[in-house]
């Protein structure tokens, strides 16, 4: 009890997280499953979930005062359980909605834990120490197929090019997510920067996904479109715009068509800049299922009847959870990030740039998620629990004139 | 129960009764939806007949495909069988050939067990109909094959049977032709059981003996003779009225299941469904709750903002 007691104190200190989310956010980009869908990070969450709840229960007394976002999420989690294909394929929908609840609540967690803009900061920089090592291994990786190793190992080796995760979207999904975080947020200058970019997007290159190409390439002209650091002085807004759209397009396509591995490793069987095949049989798929959109099918049955998932985010939505179920999940996601987006140029520096930082985050998810299943994937809920945090907390009471000093 | 417990929900069955409204309208929903999917289950039920389609020594005597091509397409034939199920309607023939299209021609469907074998099968969104409709389609499917099968076995019977006629005559053609000192072996009918292959009936010395033409007429009437046994046996077969074989592949389109066999749900879990949709409504119920709480809570500090 009086350890509870101190460390359910030393939280309310300005800046300082739990000790179990600092770890949840650290081991997060180890995304190999250790048993069956959880990931070491989610170990720290039962950790949270306790001292949660414990918190929960001394500071909030169950008030039913969750927030708009909150609410929309509750709705969205009524509309999951209306599905007319649950009683065919009641397996799947079990194991979607245990997991998809699962996120939820790792999200609830990590928004309960954050409770000042101080302790967001001290959680993206936790979860930024891993971003440049992974960056480097999965480089590592890349050279390695380069230099032949796939030829020396029989092709043994090449599979693994996208650890530490267990397929290449997750890497790109973790990558789309953490890059704000790791450059955009920490406001790192001008030279670091540019390294940085290139390094990712030749990490993105090698993931093989044209949705991620699209997003990196994207984020990195957000990155230096909104920048406020150093190359402001170097060069006017509209040329630093022109020179990097242009370097990172071109980027981008020198890099999709050359060095797109795991697809032309023969992994996902098709050509990266192909007709894609696949979505136009799941978006027919989705279609053949219109009479349904009203409750939806039910989580997971889409993959319980066809064996495979609809890659599209909110086209899965709409088929699986049905019209409510799509509207109440784009009702949280505005209730959660438009409070950030209007506030946003009233704010000071540095948490300008940083609420900056998770709009890139949130846009670059929501766009990938427009190319595949990103329902249960763990960035998605993080980012969304960041912007809740940042949303509702208060600014450092720590130092108030910090606020406004710049990175 | 500790105090805190006792609080927090306390705190929420405070709130639950300031928004009466709110917990009765999702209640209903939640009650017209259970009465809705029990009336109307997803998928709905289904009803399966297992018929023959009639074979002949081993083959079926028509393809079941076309026959059900064809009425299935003949809307005559279709809303018949409709008045027969369902009984004489009163409505409109333009709203009877609606329903016929919106419901009943996309409900029925068939596939082969084996190519003599169908299921059929009628899927319809209520219980009720689903059972006539079917057995009186079953029932007229089955006039229909017995027409198209009992006409297709005549024209086989017809062929086979002017086909043995014509090698015997070929046969007693050849025998005359080559007359008595050709070498004629004994022939095979098939109800001879004691039958069997002997090779060393006719010694060498005997052929060796015979005559150029002797030898020719035997080979040719050997021949013969072997066409007319298989077709005489094919003829046994098409023809024969045993029973043993006929509970196999019955000649006569017969149907299979028990026509007061009931419908039943397509979705056998359907009940998942019933459990699902009160706790759907109550994850509702929480959020219009709590969203109504924030908005209470935002108009009352924006009052305090605009009273300061």
């Amino acid at each position: 009890m009086s350890s509870r007691t101190v460390t359910l104190r030393a939280r309310h200190r300005a800046g300082a997280i739990p000790r179990w989310l600092g770890w949840y956010m650290f081991l997060l980009p180890l995304g190999i499953p250790i048993l069956t869908y959880l990931v070491p990070s989610d170990f720290c969450i039962l950790a949270g979930i306790a001292a949660s709840l414990a918190g929960f229960r001394r500071e909030n007394a169950g008030q039913p005062r969750l927030g708009h976002p909150a609410s929309f999420l509750l709705a969205w989690i009524g509309f999951c359980f209306l599905g007319v294909l649950i009683p065919d394929h009641p397996d799947f929908f079990a194991f979607d909605i245990a997991s998809t609840l699962w996120v939820v609540l790792s999200a609830l967690c990590v928004r309960h834990g954050l409770r000042d803009r101080e302790g967001i900061d001290q959680a993206v920089r936790e979860l930024n120490k891993l971003f440049l090592p992974l960056v480097l291994f999965c480089i590592g990786g890349l050279a390695a197929h380069w230099m032949g190793l796939d030829d020396w190992t029989g092709g043994v080796f090449s599979f693994r090019l996208y650890l530490p995760f267990r397929f290449p979207i997750l890497l790109g999904a973790y990558l789309v997510a953490a890059y704000p975080f790791a450059v955009i947020w920490t406001g790192l200058p001008f030279k670091r920067r540019i390294v940085h970019e290139i390094l990712y997007l030749i990490v993105i290159s090698g993931i093989g996904a044209r949705s991620c190409m699209i997003v990196a390439i994207g984020q990195v002209i957000w990155t230096e479109w909104n920048t406020a650091q150093d190359s402001r002085t170097l060069f006017p807004r509209w040329l630093r715009f022109g020179v990097f759209f242009t370097a990172a397009c071109s980027a981008g396509l020198v890099l999709s068509s050359e060095f797109t591995f795991q697809r032309s490793l023969g992994v996902a069987g098709v050509e990266a800049f192909a007709k894609d095949v696949p979505r136009e049989r799941q978006y027919e798929r989705a279609f053949d299922h219109l009479p349904d959109w009203i409750t939806g099918i039910g989580l997971g049955c889409f993959k319980g009847r066809y064996g495979e998932e609809l890659h599209n985010t909110p086209v899965n939505l709409l088929v699986e959870t049905g019209i409510g179920g799509l509207l109440a999940a784009h009702a949280g996601l505005l209730a959660a990030f438009l409070p950030l987006a209007a506030g946003v140029r009233r704010m000071a520096e540095p948490w300008k740039t940083r609420v900056n930082a998770l709009l890139c985050a949130g846009a670059g998810l929501y766009v990938l998620g427009l190319f595949h299943n990103l329902l249960r994937n763990r960035y998605v809920w993080l980012v969304l629990a960041l912007s809740l945090a940042m949303s509702h907390a208060a600014p450092s009471s720590r130092s108030p004139a910090r606020d406004d000093s710049p990175a | 129960m500790n105090p805190d417990m006792n609080a927090v929900i306390a705190d929420w069955r405070e709130a639950a009764g300031r928004h009466r409204k709110w917990m009765l309208l999702c209640l209903a929903a939640a009650v017209i939806l259970e009465i809705w999917f029990f009336r109307h289950p997803p998928r709905g039920y289904e009803a399966t007949d297992v018929v023959t389609v009639g074979e002949a020594a081993g083959e079926p005597l028509i393809g079941f495909a076309k026959v059900w091509d064809r009425l299935i397409n003949d809307d005559a034939f279709m809303t018949d069988v409709m008045a027969l199920g369902w009984g004489p309607a009163s409505e409109p023939r333009d709203k009877i050939l609606r329903r016929l299209n919106l419901e009943v021609r996309p409900g029925m469907s068939f596939r082969m067990f084996s190519p003599g074998m169908a299921e059929i099968k009628f899927t319809q969104g209520t219980y009720e109909g689903v059972r006539p409709f079917l057995t009186a389609f079953t029932k007229r499917l089955l006039e229909h094959l017995r027409i198209y099968s009992a006409r297709e076995f005549e024209k086989r019977r017809y062929r086979l049977g002017v086909n043995v006629e014509a090698l015997s005559r070929k046969r007693i053609a050849l025998q005359n032709m080559f007359g008595t000192g050709a070498l004629v072996t004994s022939g095979f009918e098939p109800e001879d059981q004691e039958f069997r292959p002997d090779p060393e009936r006719v010694s060498v010395a005997d052929l060796a003996s015979s005559s150029f033409l002797g030898l020719a007429g035997m080979l040719m009437i050997d021949t013969a003779r072997l066409q007319e046994a298989v077709t005489m046996q094919a003829w046994k077969e098409l023809t024969a009225t045993e029973t043993q074989p006929l509970v196999l592949a019955p000649r006569e389109p017969t149907l299979l299941t028990d026509p007061a066999s009931p419908a039943r749900l397509v979705q056998p879990l359907v009940g998942l469904l019933h459990l699902f949709i009160p706790i759907a409504f109550f994850f509702l119920f929480l959020a219009g709750m709590t969203f109504f709480e924030s908005a209470g809570d935002d108009e009352r500090s924006a009052a305090g903002r605009a009273g300061d």
